[in-house]
């Protein structure tokens, strides 16, 4: 079986900054993700990342990632199936392999939150969107609509601009949360429809999506949609985990100030985590911290 | 046992798996063509008619049997069994 000092669950902007300060620091260091990048990697531009004047997400990922390779990183792709304590530390599986190593940084980030209406699952990728810089090309001179209110789905109104014919931002509460310069940018577009205190109901089509219901004051409407971008928030889906950490309400990973868990030898950095603002900066900055309380860790484990 | 004619990878800059895929095609000496779906508009539409889907990587894989007729499959994703079946690979 392959043996390591720490393995870092996740392979984004906290998973690979973690990895980098673990293998500087000399210890064995894989990073198992399901995609190189993360979050910041479906990102097209980057421009608040200090040093950086304007870049791309994945360019900067992968960047990451040869970083934290130049120093010794082994990085998989593959997802967790379950993680136990043993003797010698703790015991990683995947559906491929086994691996035992000292301590654990959780830093596998958030992913986007579901509607859970009718259509949504059929339609995905056949006009359900979670990814508007993915796959807004796809919509070139048709109608689509947008649910949320946030900077996300705000964000999405920008990259859709240009393309799409018609958009209907849908919102379920009375005013939206996001930026009020971005609001500003969208609302006086003549192609824009805000619809507020709206819930959507269901996605309907063939193939494709053709067209959305939703749910009003002034009751039920029908757009001829053949896109729906939905950007309703992110969740920390860490059911995997199986109750081996403490978790919030919503599941995000309870740390302390050093990135510690509730379970000796398990670190947490990032999204995943409920530190605050979910930034690449932050969560590059909390996995450092997490590799640096792991190198503490397994110091002390070897000196006793 | 069936040619290979051409491999078209669908990708765009975003897509991590897409590079994952060109870079697995050429560890294993496949040529391909790549077709970034953002920049190019007819790309975009031969795909989504090929796949009947709007996620990327795809690849159209153009073969031909020893009989001399040609064929075409369409693998969505990045799906190193399935694309290493079509192609004979041993992995």
């Amino acid at each position: 079986m392959n043996s390591y000092d720490i393995i870092v669950v996740g392979a984004g902007a906290a998973g690979l900054t973690a990895a980098i300060y673990s293998s500087r620091r000399k210890l064995s260091t894989l990073v198992i993700g399901k995609e190189v990048g993360g979050q910041a990697a479906t990102t097209l531009s980057i421009e608040n990342y200090p040093g950086i004047k304007s870049t791309t997400g994945p360019d900067l990922m992968n960047q990451f990632a040869k970083q934290a390779e130049r120093f010794g990183t082994d990085i998989v792709s593959g997802e967790i199936l379950s993680i136990s304590k043993n003797d010698a530390g703790f015991l990683v599986r995947t559906a491929t392999d086994s691996y035992q190593t000292k301590a654990v940084i959780l830093a596998f980030g958030s992913q986007h939150r579901h509607l859970g209406i009718p259509g949504e699952k059929e339609f995905l990728n056949k006009g359900v969107v979670y990814c508007a810089t993915c796959d807004a090309p796809f919509f070139e001179g048709k109608p689509v609509a947008i649910v949320g209110g946030g900077n996300g789905a705000l964000y999405a109104a920008t990259v859709l601009l240009p393309l799409a014919s018609k958009i209907y931002i849908i919102h379920r509460g009375e005013t939206l949360k996001a930026e009020a310069w971005l609001v500003d940018k969208v609302k006086q577009e003549p192609k824009v429809e805000i619809i507020t205190k709206a819930n959507v109901k269901e996605i309907l089509g063939n193939t494709f999506v053709e067209k959305i219901k939703i749910e009003t004051p002034e009751g039920e409407r029908e757009l001829p949609v053949e896109g729906i971008f939905i950007a309703i928030g992110h969740i920390v889906d860490s059911a995997f985990l199986n109750g081996l950490v403490e978790l919030d309400g919503s599941g995000q990973i309870l740390v302390d100030q050093f990135g510690r868990t509730s379970v000796a030898g398990i670190f947490a950095a990032g999204d995943a985590t409920t530190i605050p603002y979910k930034q690449m900066v932050i969560a590059a900055g909390e996995g450092a911290k997490a590799a640096l309380s792991a190198y503490d860790y397994i110091q002390s484990k070897t000196s006793s | 046992m069936n040619q290979l004619v051409k491999y078209t990878v669908f990708s765009s800059p975003t897509c991590h798996y897409c590079h994952a895929l060109m870079d697995w095609l050429s560890q294993h000496g496949v040529a391909f063509e790549e077709k970034d779906i953002m920049a190019d508009m007819n790309a975009r539409r031969v795909m989504v008619e090929k796949s009947q889907q709007m996620h990327v990587p795809v690849s159209l894989i153009e073969l031909q049997n020893p009989a001399g007729q040609k064929m075409e499959r369409v693998v969505v994703g990045f799906d190193q069994l399935q694309i290493a079946k079509i192609l004979n690979i041993r992995v």
